[in-house]
């Protein structure tokens, strides 16, 4: 039995590039450091060896069911199921296919020529000890998977019992953090491209080519270190002391776009920035005034000037990426007009609302005092509040602001689990207040519970799809949500190195594409 | 008038001594002039400059310019605009802070020293908690848990510095609690409340006042540090440690938006820092010799 109740919400978020400002002092400390550093170390690329930054050391955390290193960005691990780089549709990966028995029962055919970096076999059997012991120290229930049981049915078929229909099953085993790691090992040991040559907490972890990796086996060495401040990042990437960082400070792309020693690249995440509005806090429970609030955003310009034109203008909570966006049925609702005209027969009179943003999210800020300058243009009084990150979800699904500026995606190969965490009525973001008050923050009522229910539960993808696009539609004439933008990432590579592949979600970018 | 003591002519002398000392100090001068200059520009900013908060995206990130001498932030608003408000800001904080500091490190050092015995201990254990806690970081929290705002760093400010002022209090009264004048005051009927006023406050002030002129400095770069954290100014409020933050995502590509408040901020520090030297110099402050 898992408790996999948890929100995904700290989870998500923690691992989305971002950086505190107490971060950035430290970061600042490192960028004269790194500078000196790099005189003295200048060539310490390793010739044949790739370095790779990300945001975080990748050991460092709480990883131990995965050997001490972060399932994301590294190439250690593999699911039994993989998500294309386009996200739309899900794909074999140490499964070679899977058959649904009934609605609670799958059997997934495991494959019979994968090894483990330890020399063992990976069985049916195995992986299910391993799917187990993982979501037994970590439960990753915001994923809407509730296996209820992982069964070897003979030596390579893994039957998966659900406590309830899931059609999104094969898209959720995708998530990097259902990776196999033998249950045994206190090392990673994964089936993976790469093997962990030594991992040390707070160390970058180096990674071999693993000869006996069932696909070709990479002849690249790869490093991944963590330099948490994009700055740093930027400056190492600059003097050639690491080829590869991920995250780049947006203030500096133009800059480094024109730097003909670099390659600089964005991709389209399924993440959307947007704002929440709560519809049942006394002044934003007025349908007028949220209209006027949506319509009054200009997403475009948002997006062109205020992050530098990287990402992409939003129209719907889920990031056109996602197959079932409804981004394209969705209109654009900038317009002041408009939001003039709805604020005038709206019962709206002035209150100030209280818009928090996530601290450690600069552009957010950024976004909410061009939002709250034309707001007053139309007469809406706003006031910004900046809020910890490790109290931010709290306020917010604790319904205490009017509007609140959040950050969500999917790095998952089903993003099914982002609708209903958002706006079903018992979903993370709303049950606080569904229980205690209302029916809790931006649900729109039991239309959309069993809209988001009918496509949870479908196995047929055109009705799922139909559902949440439905869903998309509701929510946005309801005006509970303010989309802004569709988040790119930027990684930069030294010009010298090939690849990689970008990936819609950077955490699982396939390393082995890369060359120098 | 109390022949023993005369608080006038003390303030007299003090004055004269002030102005001489800066006069034969140039740093002194240097820090006096600065924060006068500050003090006036914040006073008349509204005249100088226009709303800080008014810009437009299409004229984001400019550089200094005739039109915008210091440049434009990430959202088109004129910097020098927000260096000026800002700098209201800053300094009305950090007066502020230190005045409710001293004003509460006054009175509980003076309670402490003119009462003795457990009022004195109570109050000093209380002062050896405070201290004992590394100040930035004890207002780290409070702020943190208070939420973020102005108010609310002033607050935490003043809770973590009273302590100082509140020793220094404490020892010059226990060291003019044993002057002659006093006894002879008490000799000759003079109240309590006017013993205290004529003779123990005058002799405190010297030190405290010189402690509060060098505290002025820490107070701006503690206020500006919880600001740039997050924990202070909210947006749109153009205070000088949310420029920072601010800016510093553009370090490379728009270094003014950090060097300018980066800049306001050493220079006022550096001028309260020299005003208080100056001031030290001329009131001596040792806690041994007292006015008569």
């Amino acid at each position: 039995m898992f408790n996999l109740t948890t929100p995904r919400d700290r989870e998500e978020k923690s691992n989305s590039a971002t950086v505190s400002r107490r971060t950035l002092v430290s970061g600042m400390a490192g960028v004269g450091f790194a500078s000196i550093a790099g005189c003295l170390t200048a060539g310490d690329s390793t010739e044949g060896t790739i370095r790779i930054s990300l945001a975080s050391e990748p050991t460092d955390g709480d990883w131990g069911e995965y050997g001490g290193v972060v399932p994301y960005y590294t190439p250690f691990h593999e699911t039994l199921t993989a998500s294309p780089p386009d996200l739309q549709s899900v794909e074999p990966r140490l499964a070679t296919g899977w058959e649904v028995v009934d609605e609670t029962t799958w059997h997934f055919t495991i494959r019979d020529d994968v090894t483990l970096h330890d020399g063992s076999e990976l069985t049916a059997s195995l992986a299910g000890d391993a799917l187990s012991a993982i979501l037994e120290a970590r439960p990753i229930g915001f994923t809407r998977l509730t296996p209820d049981s992982f069964t070897a049915v003979d030596e390579y078929v893994l039957e998966i019992e659900t406590t309830q229909p899931e059609p999104a099953t094969p898209g959720n085993l995708a998530h990097p953090l259902l990776s196999i790691q033998h249950p045994d090992a206190d090392d990673p040991v994964g089936t993976g491209p790469y093997a962990a040559e030594s991992v040390t907490s707070g160390e970058p972890v180096e990674a071999v080519g693993f000869d006996d990796y069932w696909r070709a086996v990479p002849e690249t060495q790869l490093i991944f270190e963590g330099v948490s401040d994009p700055q740093t990042r930027s400056l190492r990437l600059e003097s050639g002391e690491t080829d590869v960082a991920l995250d780049l400070p947006r203030g500096s792309y133009g800059e480094l776009a024109r730097n003909d020693d670099l390659k600089i690249r964005t991709e389209t995440e399924p993440r959307t920035g947007m704002v929440m509005v709560n519809r049942y806090r006394e002044v934003t429970s007025d349908p007028d005034l949220r209209k006027a609030l949506q319509y009054a955003v200009d997403q475009r310009e948002l997006v062109e000037e205020v992050l530098d034109g990287i990402g992409e203008p939003a129209r719907s909570p889920f990031s056109n990426v996602i197959p079932w966006s409804a981004h394209d049925e969705l209109p654009e609702y900038t317009d002041m007009d408009q939001a003039r005209a709805l604020l005038e027969t709206s019962e709206y009179d002035g209150e100030e609302l209280r818009f928090i943003i996530d601290g450690n999210q600069s552009e957010q800020q950024l976004i909410a005092q061009e939002m709250q300058r034309r707001y007053n243009e139309i007469g809406i009084e706003i006031a910004i509040e900046q809020v910890e990150s490790a109290a931010f979800f709290g306020e917010y699904t604790g319904g205490e602001a009017d509007l609140a500026f959040v950050e969500l995606g999917s790095i998952n190969g089903a993003a099914d689990y982002l609708v209903y965490v958002m706006y079903h009525s018992e979903g993370g973001d709303n049950v606080g207040q569904y229980e205690s008050e209302g029916t809790g923050v931006v649900n729109p009522g039991e239309e959309v519970d069993e809209l988001i229910e009918q496509g949870d539960t479908a196995f047929d993808e055109d009705v799922k799809h139909e559902a949440y696009r439905e869903v998309q539609q509701r929510v946005m004439d309801d005006g509970v949500t303010i989309p802004v933008y569709y988040k790119d990432y930027v990684i930069g590579t030294d010009a010298d190195v090939d690849g990689p592949d970008l990936h819609a979600i950077p955490h699982m970018t396939d390393w082995t594409t890369l060359s120098k | 008038m109390n022949t023993l003591s005369d608080p006038g002519r003390f303030e007299s002398i003090r004055r004269s001594n002030l102005l001489t000392a800066l006069r034969n100090n140039p740093a002194s001068l240097a820090g006096g002039i600065v924060i006068a200059l500050v003090t006036l520009v914040a006073i008349a900013g509204p005249v100088l400059v226009g709303d800080p908060n008014a810009g437009a995206l299409s004229n984001r990130l400019q550089p200094p310019s005739m039109a915008h001498p210091l440049g434009t932030d990430p959202l088109g608003r004129d910097v020098l605009s927000r260096l000026v408000y800002g700098a209201r800001i800053t300094l009305a904080m950090a007066v502020s802070i230190t005045l409710i500091r001293l004003i509460i490190g006054f009175v509980v050092g003076l309670l402490a020293g003119l009462f003795g015995g457990l009022v004195d201990e109570v109050l000093m254990r209380v002062v050896d908690f405070l201290l004992a806690f590394p100040g930035i970081v004890l207002a780290l929290v409070i702020a943190g848990i208070l939420g973020p705002s102005l108010r609310n760093v002033l607050l935490a400010l003043v809770v973590v510095g009273w302590g100082s002022y509140a020793r220094v209090v404490r020892s010059s009264v226990l060291s003019v609690r044993e002057e002659p004048f006093v006894d002879a005051a008490k000799l000759a009927g003079v109240s309590r409340i006017r013993l205290v006023w004529t003779h123990f406050v005058p002799n405190v002030a010297g030190p405290v006042v010189v402690l509060s002129t060098l505290d002025l400095g820490g107070v701006v770069l503690a206020a500006a540090g919880l600001s740039f954290l997050g924990l202070g100014a909210q947006p749109p409020t153009p205070e000088w440690g949310t420029m920072v933050a601010d800016g510093s995502d553009y370090l490379r590509s728009a270094p003014w938006l950090v060097n300018v408040p980066g800049v306001a901020i050493a220079v006022v520090v550096l001028g309260f820092n020299l005003l208080g030297d100056g001031l030290r110099d001329s009131l001596d402050t040792d806690p041994t010799r007292v006015n008569r």
